[in-house]
């Protein structure tokens, strides 16, 4: 075999692997689509699985961050009970990159973040939503995250301010405090989204349809 | 042309090598891919309690004060009709259609850990197209703070013997409570394991087993067996003559009740390993102890189940515990139960 047949062989073979090995950015710069609702793939699982069956009709809720302060003195650890704020959290089969989450709520959220987590199960914060007025709130990430849990913490509801005044009692100088002082979310979808690859079937056209929408109003203006 | 072949063959061979290692070095890659995947999902999983969500094929009234799934009938009390967030249909609708994608979700959490369920007819004689009902109140027995699971059952006289029909399965929930994952995992314990009259401070042990290490509550802990030991006026454990949270004796000591009794079950799983209590129920079944029984089970009965299950001898380990126990045998127990059914029917 010739000297020019062997780097010739060579080539074709180089670029069969740089082919594949590029998939992924063939993918990505393929569209800016939004993928299919990654929270609702098979064996995805959340602290209230209401909030990933795809129904906005069933409304599932936060679930309240368990106090570990199982060494501090009862007053403390029953305040810092009190005190908790509550939480959704959604886990996927599979990591995959997020860069939208999209969560309807029954009861408005005011404040809220969102935080996923690494390979080791540490969670990062990476969104902050401090005074949001509607049941829909649509959070684009600044960045692709690679993640297989999401979670939202929420800090703010409309309801707390009437559960506080059932829970809190206040007279001569003292407070009273009966009960929780932060109320549970009532979420009916929790959505999770990355931008849409070839090989995935399930572009979410309503959702490019609701961007583009969006843009159009933006232009508008 | 003698040259060239063994050239052809060198090069075909290496580029055969290359093919077979970098398919290795991709499986390879994969399955660290998937390792780490794995791992990832099952840290995630001990920081959180999450399910998957399941099929609750639920019927909905016009009213929605009643709705349906396949293993519930969840029903919203008068009183709690009248609170701000349930007195509308749709308002019921929705909090409803949640909690009963929350609870079938639930039901399969549990029967994973126990093994059986009460929707199998064979174990539970539960009759056909019964479910298992959840009544949700504002208050319930005057209190917010006391959820409760009772079971209903009716005796027959078949064949020389008497067995047990289950008829109904209720849990009564004041709305704060429902609201709690593990008080929620609580009572479907005893949903599922009331049918075999468990003495109650293992009831009890069980359910907080579930509640606080399968869904995470914080209510309970463990107490040192020896250290923590309570005796009654006549020297046995104090835990043995528990009636429950409805006791009038023992009051003070509830709370030291539920957390002794997690504590002997929790053990007793740590020693004998996460198929011991499945075992154990299984045992029971085999017998058909809970059809027969007349009442509640005796102590002893309970320690022969358990010592079958570990494959050990558990008397000394209860009596060391100051647990007033006899060993008994597979026969005493027939006997003893056909005794106790024989003095009722005359």
């Amino acid at each position: 075999m010739k000297l020019q047949e062997i780097i010739q062989l060579t080539f074709v073979a180089s670029l069969v692997l740089m082919g594949a090995g590029c998939k992924a950015l063939q993918n990505f710069s393929a569209g800016q689509e939004w993928s299919s609702n990654y929270a609702l793939m098979e064996g995805a699982q959340a602290n209230d699985p209401a909030i990933i069956d795809g129904d906005l009709k069933t409304v599932g809720q936060t679930q309240y961050v368990e106090s570990s302060m199982s060494g501090e003195d009862n007053y403390v650890r029953t305040m810092a009970t009190y005190a908790a704020p509550s939480e959704a959290v959604v886990i996927l089969p599979e990591p995959k990159a997020i860069h939208r989450v999209v969560i309807h709520s029954a009861n408005v959220i005011q404040m809220l973040d969102i935080w996923i987590t690494d390979s080791n199960g540490k969670w990062e914060k990476v969104k902050e939503v401090k005074s949001n007025k509607e049941n829909k709130i649509d959070i684009r990430l600044t960045r692709t995250i690679h993640t297989a849990g999401v979670r939202a913490r929420i800090r703010k509801t409309v309801d707390d301010a009437a559960l506080r005044r059932k829970n809190v009692r206040r007279g001569f100088g003292f407070r009273q405090i009966g009960g929780k002082t932060k109320a549970q979310a009532k979420i009916a979808e929790f959505e999770l989204y990355g931008f849409v690859t070839g090989t995935e079937p399930g572009a979410a056209a309503s959702e490019v349809k609701d961007d583009e929408a969006e843009l159009d109003l933006l232009l508008s203006q | 042309m003698k040259l060239r072949d063994p050239w052809k063959t060198i090069i075909g061979s290496s580029w055969l090598l290359v093919i077979f290692f970098f398919t290795i070095s991709c499986t390879q890659l994969n399955e660290v891919h998937r390792r780490r995947t794995l791992e990832a999902r099952n840290n995630l999983k001990k920081q959180y309690v999450t399910m998957a969500r399941s099929d609750p094929g639920i019927l909905d009234s016009s009213s929605s004060l009643k709705l349906e799934s396949k293993h519930y009938v969840l029903i919203f009390s008068e009183d709690i009709q009248k609170l701000k967030d349930y007195d509308s249909a749709d308002e019921r609708r929705g909090v409803g259609h949640g909690s009963l994608v929350y609870m079938e979700s639930l039901y399969n959490f549990v029967h994973d850990i126990f093994g059986f369920e009460p929707s199998n007819q064979d174990v539970y004689g539960f009759e056909p197209n019964q479910k298992i009902r959840i009544v949700l109140h504002d208050f319930y027995n005057g209190s917010k703070h006391q959820a409760v699971t009772q079971t209903q059952s009716r005796t027959e006289y078949q064949n020389g013997e008497f067995i047990k029909k289950i008829t109904g399965i209720q849990m009564d929930f004041p709305i704060e409570m429902y609201n709690q994952r593990p008080v929620k995992a609580h009572e479907l314990a005893h949903a599922f394991t009331n049918i075999y009259l468990l003495p109650t401070w293992f009831a009890e042990g069980i359910a907080v087993l579930v509640e606080v290490e399968y869904a995470e509550g914080n209510e309970h802990g463990k107490v040192d067996l020896h250290d923590d030991l309570k005796l009654d006026l006549d020297g046995v454990n104090a835990a043995q003559s528990w009636r429950g949270h409805g006791s009038a004796t023992l009051g003070p000591l509830t709370h030291w009740c539920y957390n002794y009794s997690y504590s002997i079950v929790s053990e007793l799983k740590q020693r004998y390993g996460s198929q011991f209590y499945p075992n154990f129920f299984r045992l029971i079944e085999e017998d058909r102890l809970h059809q027969k029984l007349p009442g509640a089970m005796k102590d002893s009965f309970l320690v022969y189940y358990l010592s079958q299950s570990a494959g050990e001898d558990l008397i000394p380990f209860f009596q060391d515990l100051k647990f007033k126990v006899s060993k008994l045998s597979r026969n005493d127990i027939l006997v003893m139960i056909q005794q106790m059914n024989l003095t009722i029917t005359q």
